[in-house]
């Protein structure tokens, strides 16, 4: 699913992010990143996404190589991972469903399935007393729960989260990190990455990344397949 | 894959926010965009109609020769047959002095009652010589030569002159033709560049979920296309207002001047018009959205 050979990162400015790594994730696995701030986290989630390319090494996606002039290759691969991003980046102004529908759009389902996909994942974040509100209006939580859904409704093979406890008390944190988990089956794999060890230290996940200055401590725990 | 149509109803919200948003300029964009295109359509029709004009004219083109009084009626047909004999000479038709009093009457209109101030005829027996145009100095030249003819009235000149003109505001209706499609093509890809920056997040956000180019630029594909096409309709609105105004205001004027085929005019421009500023606002707004990408 995703695989790293000899992998760097190094922004134009030339800070280090990812000092060279190898990285193996399977399909089905989920992975914890944990890490203090700036030890690159995020970084990493850039690769996975394509909005930046190794400076050395390889990286790849869902067999897709993330590297310059694969422009159109890399905008096609990302319509099967379901990013859930710290800022959320939902559309102001539109309704949740209109948001929740936005990530099937250019997937060729019709606009019944659409609905009908989004009605049923909008329930399972538990929002669906809200489904025409506008998304202005939304707590922070909420506007989590509407990103939610917007990642894992087109059924994508890979889910990946930046910092999704991070505004949250210890309760609500452990309720969205069980409810992403839950999307985790044989074809899909969640990606978390999040500051607060403590807190996933006692959840069950197949990989753990341990980030600290753009290097990584990579713990197996669950073997593929187990949960 | 039902892509398109399902999302038909996403695009046109999304061309309303992005209208929205851009509000004062936007707004500000197509009235100048409007007004462009009114200016064109004046010179345009300008055009039209003085071509139209001196097409008609030419086709009447005449020249009146006076036959000296002494002239019987057997020479007179000598004469007219020497005329047919020149060159570029069309047809000749005696005027009888009494026809010229009804055509005259005829022109007047309402006005013929002045006619019947005179106790005579005011109006002499004529020559009446249908030409091709541009033979006209050679045929009055012949013409001076034939001892039989009084004197001439030749109007032509006038064509001419309206000949002149028409080349004149074909050259403005051109450069006007141009100055819209350049203005248009600016303003427009302008207003598309603007629209994308202030959609930027938005635009970002969807290139992460892996939408195509195609689905992301085209509400801004669609509001070029409807921003033209708005700003067409509505100074066609304003022209044809202000045309059949025009029409009214001049016919009773002018009824002795060849008539305009107006609806005809008026559905040429309109189509035309339409057609132009659908393909501009594609054009603009495609290259609106290249000149983004590109920075
Ligand atoms: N676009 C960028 N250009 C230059 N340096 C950057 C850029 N983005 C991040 N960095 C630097 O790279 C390092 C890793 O940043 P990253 O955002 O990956 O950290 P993080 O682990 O996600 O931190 P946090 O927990 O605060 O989100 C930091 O030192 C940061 O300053
Ligand atoms: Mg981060």
């Amino acid at each position: 699913m995703i695989t790293a050979n000899a992998c760097s990162l190094q922004y134009k400015d030339g800070t280090l992010a990812l000092k060279p790594f190898d990285l193996a994730i399977n399909k089905g696995e989920v992975v914890f990143i944990t890490g203090p701030s700036g030890s690159g986290k995020t970084s990493l989630l850039k690769l996975i996404l394509g909005m930046e390319f190794p400076t050395s090494g390889s990286f790849t996606v869902l067999n897709q190589p993330i590297k310059a002039g694969c422009d159109r290759e890399i905008r096609q691969m990302r319509t099967q991972i379901g990013p859930i991003f710290q800022e959320f980046r939902l559309l102001d102004g539109r309704s949740v469903l209109d948001n929740v529908m936005l990530s099937m759009r250019f997937l060729g389902y019709s606009q019944t399935q659409m609905r009908e996909l989004a009605t049923h994942y909008i329930d399972r974040v538990g929002l669906s007393h809200k489904l025409e509100h506008t998304v202005d209006r939304l707590s922070w939580g909420e506007c989590q729960r509407v990103a939610i859904a917007r990642a894992v409704v087109r059924k994508p093979k890979l889910i990946v989260a930046d910092e999704p406890t991070g505004n949250l008390d210890q309760e609500n944190a452990k309720n969205v990190l069980a409810l992403l988990m839950s999307f985790c089956d044989d074809e899909t794999s969640v990606i978390i990455t999040t500051h607060a060890t403590h807190l996933v230290d006692h959840m069950d996940a197949h990989v753990r990344l341990k980030m600290q200055n753009g290097t990584f401590v990579l713990e197996r725990g669950l073997s593929h397949g187990e949960r | 894959m039902a892509k398109g149509s399902s999302n038909i109803g996403y695009y046109f919200s999304e061309v309303k926010t992005i209208f929205k948003l851009g509000k004062l300029s936007v707004l500000l964009s197509f009235i100048s965009l409007a007004m462009i295109f009114f200016i064109a359509l004046l010179t345009i029709s300008g055009w039209w109609y003085s071509q139209n004009l001196s097409e008609a004219l030419k086709d009447e083109a005449e020249i009146s020769a006076y036959m000296r009084p002494d002239l019987n009626t057997y020479s007179t047909e000598a004469l007219m047959e020497a005329i047919h004999e020149i060159d570029g000479v069309v047809s000749v038709v005696e005027v009888s002095a009494e026809t010229a009093y009804d055509q005259m009457s005829e022109v007047l209109g309402p006005e013929a009652s002045i006619l019947a101030q005179f106790d005579e005829n005011p109006f002499e027996a004529y020559l009446a010589i249908g030409i091709e145009l541009d033979q006209r100095v050679g045929i009055l030249e012949k013409l001076s030569e034939l001892e039989q003819i009084d004197y001439i009235r030749d109007n032509q000149s006038v064509l001419e002159k309206i000949d002149r003109i028409t080349k004149v505001v074909g050259i403005i209706g051109l450069m006007a033709t141009l100055a819209v499609v350049v203005a248009t093509f600016i303003v427009t890809s302008h207003i598309i560049r603007e629209g994308v920056h202030m959609h930027k997040d938005q635009i970002n956000t969807l290139k992460l979920l892996g939408a195509p180019d195609r689905f992301i630029q085209t509400p801004f594909i669609m509001e070029g296309i409807l921003l033209t096409v708005l700003a067409s309709c509505l100074s066609l609105l304003a022209f044809v207002l202000f045309s059949t105004q025009l029409g009214r205001g001049t016919s009773d004027l002018l009824n002795f001047l060849p008539q305009l085929d107006h609806p005809r005019m008026i559905m040429t421009i309109s189509s035309g018009t339409i057609i132009i500023a659908t393909v501009l606002g594609l054009g603009a707004s495609l290259f609106g959205l290249k000149m983004v990408k590109e920075r």
